[in-house]
Parts: C-alpha cells; sequence; structure tokens
C-alpha cells in the first residue's frame, strides 16, 4: 500500500457526500431561478439566463451578495431566494465541517504520522539500530546509544511510551512508531530491509513477539546480528536454535554474573566495571564461601542453582511455596517450604548459618521483607535482591542490598556492551577462563587509568581504511610497538590513558599485550581508557606526522619538494 | 447488491442519455437542442464523476478520467453557450451552436465509453 496515495483517497472517500450535495443543492437553486419568471423594469415577463442564476447563485451561496441582478426580484423569486439562502449556506457548513473532521480524524492522523515515519526512516542514511519495545530496559538502550551518536529507529505497541520517548528530549532524532512489531508491514516501514538497518535489538516484554522479529530479520537478513531478550529458557533455546546472535536472559546473566563475584571476585571486578562503565562494585570484604538461602525457585533460582551446583563449595538452601516447583530436584536437597518473608522459615533454613541470602521472587515487596528480615537476624550476611519493576528503584537503593538484580539494566548494559565493541564480549569470554592473578593484573592497572573516573572501552583494526598511517609504515616493514598508540599525539612524553586489553590476530585472542608488542596489519585491538583518549588515538592511527612525531620524535616534511630539500641538507 | 454500484451505474447511464438527448438534432439548429437538458446533463455528469472519487481500484480510476472528459466537455459547452448569448449581439448563431453541440457531442463519446467499461466490469463480475 502506497501511504501518501492512500491518504489522498480517504481524504476523497470523505469528500464525496459534501461534494455531491454541493453540486445537487447548486443545480436545484440555479434551475429554480431560470424556470421562475421574473420582472423587467418596463413590467414584461423575464427570466433569468442559466448564466444569471449561477452567476446570481454563486455569490449568494459564498454569502457575498451582489444584489438583485440583472433586475429587481420578484416576490416569487425572493422566495425562492430565502430557500436558496439557507440551503446553500448549510451545504457550505456541512462541507467545510467535514474536511475539518477529516484532519481530526484518529486514522487519518495515524495515517499521516504512519506515512511521515516510514518517510523518515527511508531517508536515513547513516547506519541505524532498529529497537523493538521502548520499554525500561529499551529506553535505556536508545538512551545510551543516542548519546554515543548511533541513530536508533523504535517500534513500541503502547501509545504511552511512544509518547515518552517523544519528550525524552533525547540528542538526536529518533524516529518512533506505535505499531505491532510483529506485523510484519510495520517491520518494513521501521526499515528491517533498510540497507543502512546495522543490526535489531528485540526488547519486548513478550517472548513471542521478540521471537517473531528475530525471526523475520534472521530469514531477511540473515547475516545481519539480531540481539533478543526472553524470559524463559524455553524461547532462550528457540532464538538460539535459529541463530539470534546474542540471546539475554537476564536470569542467567545474573546468576552467571553472581557466581563469578563469589568465586572469581577479581575477573567479577573486571566484568563490571568494563560492562557498566559507571557503577563501580566494591568487593565487598565478607566470605562468599558456604551456604547460600535462595529465596524462591522460579527461573532465577533455577539459573543459580545451577551456577552455584557446579562449585562443592557452596551449599544451597531453596525456600519455595509451591511444591511443584522443586519437585525435579533431587532427594538430598535441603528444601525449606514457605514464603521466605518470616523469621520462622529463616531461621528453619539455617540463616545462622549461612553466608548470604537471595530474595530472588517475582514480588518486590517479598524481596525487601525478605532482606530485612534475615538482615535483623544476621547482620553481617551478604543481601542479593531481584527487583522485578523500576519504579522501585529508589526503595531498593535504600535498603542498602549488597547486589541488586534488575532485569532491564543488567540487558541494557550487555546490549550496551556488545554494541560498543563485540571484542569487548569475546574479551570477557577469554578471562573466563584465566587465572584470577591476570584479573588482578587487569584490574590493577584500569584503577591507575582512570581511577574514579568512567572507563570507557572501544575498539581499532588495524588496516588500510581505518588506520592507514600505521597500516603503510608496516607494509614497509617497519616494528611499530603497540605502546606507540598509548602516546599523546601533541607531547609524546605525555602518555594517553588508555591500555590494550586485547588484540585479535587471526582468530587468536592475545590478552593484555606488553608494551612491546609490535602490531600486524589486520590486527583488531580492544582498548580501554577514558573516553578522551579515543580521540587522541585516531590522530596517531590515521595522520603520518602525529605518527613520525610518536615515533621518532620529530615530524616529517609534508611535501615532496620540502622533503627533497632537507634531504640534499642531509 | 452493492448500493454504491447501483448509484453510480444509475447516474453514468443518466448522464449518457440525456447527453444524447441534447446532442441528438440537427448540429447548428438551437431550436433542436433544449438548454434544460444540458444543464441536467452537466449536474448528472459531475454527480456521477464524485461518486467515483477515492475508488482505489483500476476500473475506478478509468471510470473517473472518462467522466471528467464528460464534465469537461460539457462546461464548456455551457460556458460558451452563456457566454455568446450575453455579449453578441445577434445573439446565437448557427456556428455557435454546432460548436455547442459538438462539444456534448464528444462528452456523450465519453459517457459512451463509461457506460462500455461499466458493463465490462458488470460482466467481468461473475456473481
Amino acid at each position: 500500500m502506497n501511504g501518501i496515495n492512500y491518504v489522498a483517497f480517504l481524504v476523497l472517500r470523505r469528500l464525496r457526500t459534501p461534494l455531491i450535495l454541493l453540486i445537487v443543492v447548486y443545480s436545484t437553486c440555479i434551475l429554480g431561478y431560470v424556470l421562475i419568471p421574473g420582472e423587467d423594469p418596463d413590467g414584461n415577463p423575464h427570466y433569468l439566463s442559466f448564466f444569471d442564476a449561477f452567476y446570481f447563485v454563486s455569490f449568494m451561496g459564498s454569502t457575498i451578495g451582489f444584489g438583485e441582478v440583472p433586475y429587481e426580484f420578484t416576490y416569487a423569486q425572493r422566495f425562492w431566494t430565502m430557500g436558496a439562502m439557507y440551503s446553500t449556506v448549510i451545504s457550505w457548513l456541512y462541507s467545510i465541517g467535514s474536511v475539518f473532521a477529516i484532519f481530526r480524524d484518529e486514522a487519518f492522523l495515524r495515517l499521516i504520522k504512519r506515512t511521515k515515519f516510514r518517510y523518515t526512516v527511508k531517508a536515513l542514511r547513516e547506519p541505524f539500530y532498529l529497537v523493538c519495545g521502548y520499554g525500561l530496559t529499551g529506553s535505556m538502550v536508545v538512551n545510551r546509544l543516542v548519546a554515543r551518536g548511533v541513530n536508533c529507529v523504535v517500534i513500541d505497541i503502547d501509545q504511552e511510551r511512544i509518547e515518552a520517548l517523544e519528550l525524552e528530549n533525547l540528542a538526536m532524532d529518533v524516529p518512533s512508531l506505535c505499531a505491532d512489531a510483529r506485523d510484519p508491514q510495520s517491520l518494513n516501514d521501521a526499515g528491517i530491509e533498510h540497507p543502512a538497518c546495522v543490526g535489531v535489538l528485540c526488547l519486548t516484554n513478550v517472548d513471542h513477539v521478540n521471537l517473531s522479529v528475530s525471526i523475520a530479520s534472521k530469514l531477511l537478513k540473515p547475516k545481519r546480528p539480531v540481539i533478543s531478550r526472553t524470559e524463559t529458557q524455553e524461547y532462550a533455546r528457540n532464538l538460539e536454535s535459529f541463530g539470534t546472535d546474542q540471546v539475554m536472559y537476564p536470569f542467567d546473566i545474573f546468576a552467571e554474573y553472581l557466581n563469578m563475584a563469589i568465586h572469581n571476585p577479581f575477573r567479577h571486578l573486571v566484568h563490571d566495571w568494563l560492562i557498566s562503565p559507571a557503577h563501580r562494585a566494591v568487593a565487598a570484604e565478607k566470605p562468599k564461601r558456604g551456604t547460600w538461602i535462595i529465596c524462591g525457585y522460579g527461573r532465577f533460582g533455577r539459573s543459580l542453582k545451577a551456577y552455584f551446583d557446579q562449585h562443592d563449595d557452596v551449599q544451597t538452601v531453596i525456600i519455595e511455596p509451591e511444591p511443584a516447583r522443586y519437585e525435579e530436584l533431587g532427594e538430598d536437597e535441603v528444601i525449606i517450604s514457605g514464603l521466605g518473608t518470616e523469621a520462622e522459615t529463616l531461621l528453619e533454613a539455617g540463616l545462622k548459618d549461612a553466608v548470604g541470602i537471595i530474595a530472588g521472587t517475582a514480588d518486590d515487596a517479598n524481596n525487601l521483607s525478605m532482606i530485612m528480615t534475615a538482615r535483623d537476624l544476621k547482620p553481617k550476611l551478604i543481601t542479593v535482591a531481584r527487583q522485578n519493576n523500576r519504579s522501585n528503584h529508589s526503595v531498593f537503593a535504600a535498603a542498602k542490598i549488597d547486589m541488586i538484580m534488575d532485569p532491564s539494566s543488567i540487558i541494557a548494559n550487555h546490549i550496551l556492551a556488545l554494541i560498543k565493541s563485540p571484542q569487548l564480549i569475546e574479551f570477557l569470554n577469554e578471562v573466563r577462563d584465566q587465572e584470577e592473578s591476570l584479573c588482578e593484573q587487569v584490574l590493577l592497572q584500569l584503577n591507575e587509568l582512570v581511577g574514579d573516573a568512567e572507563l570507557d572501552s572501544w575498539a581499532v583494526t588495524i588496516n588500510e581504511t581505518n588506520s592507514p598511517a600505521i597500516y603503510e609504515r608496516l607494509i614497509h616493514g617497519e616494528e611499530i610497538p603497540i605502546a606507540t598508540l598509548y602516546q599523546h599525539p601533541l607531547e609524546r612524553e605525555r602518555p594517553l590513558k588508555c591500555k590494550a586489553l586485547m588484540v585479535k590476530r587471526h582468530n587468536k585472542c592475545i590478552l593484555i599485550p606488553e608494551d612491546g608488542f609490535n602490531l600486524k596489519n589486520d590486527d583488531q585491538i580492544l582498548l580501554c581508557g577514558l573516553r578522551g583518549s579515543s580521540y587522541w588515538i585516531y590522530w596517531t592511527l590515521e595522520n603520518n606526522n602525529v605518527l613520525s612525531y610518536i615515533l621518532k620524535g620529530t615530524e616529517n616534511a609534508p611535501g615532496y619538494l620540502w622533503r627533497k630539500l632537507k634531504g640534499m641538507r642531509q | 447488491m452493492n448500493t454504491e454500484k447501483v448509484f453510480f451505474a444509475f447516474f453514468i447511464v443518466l448522464a449518457l442519455t440525456l447527453n444524447f438527448g441534447f446532442f441528438i438534432g440537427d448540429v447548428d439548429v438551437i431550436e433542436h437542442h433544449n438548454v434544460y437538458e444540458l444543464f441536467a446533463a452537466l449536474v448528472i455528469s459531475l454527480i456521477a464523476t464524485m461518486l467515483k472519487l477515492g475508488d482505489r481500484t483500476h476500473m475506478g480510476a478509468v471510470l473517473l478520467a472518462t467522466s471528467l472528459v464528460a464534465d469537461l466537455q460539457l462546461i464548456c459547452a455551457a460556458v460558451i453557450w452563456g457566454f455568446v448569448t450575453h455579449t453578441n449581439e445577434n445573439g446565437i448563431e448557427p456556428g455557435t451552436v454546432a460548436s455547442i453541440v459538438s462539444l456534448s457531442g464528444g462528452a456523450l463519446l465519453a459517457n459512451i465509453l463509461s457506460v462500455i467499461l461499466l458493463i465490462v466490469e458488470t460482466v467481468m463480475v461473475r456473481r
């Protein structure tokens, strides 16, 4: 369906009745004037011609009123004029009214909006992400992407959320559409087939919608990345089965994260620092290995248990009111039937000997109640709570809980890390298999680099288009150590606040390369540091003179002639 | 039965018959051509055009075009008639009558086309 045409047809169709009414009223009036006999000043009978009648009705109908032409009217004609005046004015009012009604019509306005949206998306030339769902996660992701200068297009089914987006006052224009993302036509309008669409993010709170958008995207463009969130394990497996690039299952992500915090505190800190840059989890100097109480054995509880069971030094006690949920567990597991909000149940679960409690039910009030009760009984307990509703943020923050599991921010952070640089996730995966000492070393370096400032990470590639200066020198066989990148292009003695975390060469990852590590073409380097440093690095990568200054301390002669002269003098 | 179709068929056929009634007779004899018939033909043809506004089918678009042609020709004929009667000292002359009638003849052709298209459409719908 062609939008503009459709709008035009709709308007025309609505105009049919008013136009026909006008024609009928006008023609009746004209005919009346032609048929009713008048008189000329001499008293002879005179009939208005069609021209005279049309002339008269035209100015009468538009309430201009030039008077009675060509001769003064007879009473018969005036009677007819009375009727004609009212009927033409009423039919005009009706016609104009219906034109205005069209412009105020919901369906019409929606159509106009939709058409405008389609054209805005079509006109996008810069790469953009298609974000389906502007809930909590969606708004966080879009806000941060826009802050990094990345274009987004948003679809959401709820008009209120779209209005919220319009009120958000983002730095960039984000085209938004209120429509069902399952509808292929809407996806099409939102640019799922647009060549500049570099990725699809399915962040709606309905798994099935995420699934159908992911499938649509994978079918249309198999190579384009699709990131989808999901709330259930079944959908997670389903999404993975057809090659969705990243499936965000927040319970699993957090369970892994918590597990890491218990067993590999340094790795956990590195992970935390890189994924959520502004946030700094201080390593709680509390013993973490021992017995953990998990309240609620739903999706979250299951994920936690699966991770905890991988290690022998962590035991779990489960508190769950519904027997159906823990039926599958073995005989030797400790299960307490109850909600976990009363001291009695908690004590029965062995709270006095436990190191931590995880309030993981789907009810925020219950979760908070468990934490408060448990802390009263044992103040030194490590507390972990699941926050389901974003609006409860301030309450959870006030409760001073050691770790808060907030699904929307977990997903938003992960997606942002992925979009920033896919190498970051690769690095984190690589680190998973490394010793804790390496992570400790990384942590020290990071601390030295940025201190309390926000840590950013970005990736650069050594090739002809992205770093022509280095590429050319490498081709001529020069050796360039990676530390070159850490030097300031204006003062080479002053180091930039950045460091390479990983170099990827021929699908092999070299973690934390030494300063003397020599670069090669086609290396992908993951750097981290202060955001400002990334701009300076591009000078070194792209400008041959800057590179020469950094390497030798002197600038190259820029022109051919000058270079010749310089050569002669030497 | 589609009421819209009935209306349209009625008006388009009426436009044709009125137009034909006006057209028939000696081409330059004013007495053979009734001014009321021209008026009626014009009004009915305009209404038929309005009935095709906003029709998104291909056939609807073509019908809109043919009836617009008929409107245009009839309006031309009416304007010439009115203008000449009021401005020419000798009143209406046989030459003017001939041009008015031939213009309405053109409109007649357009109306015939409309009706043929209508018949084609009706025959194609086997319901």
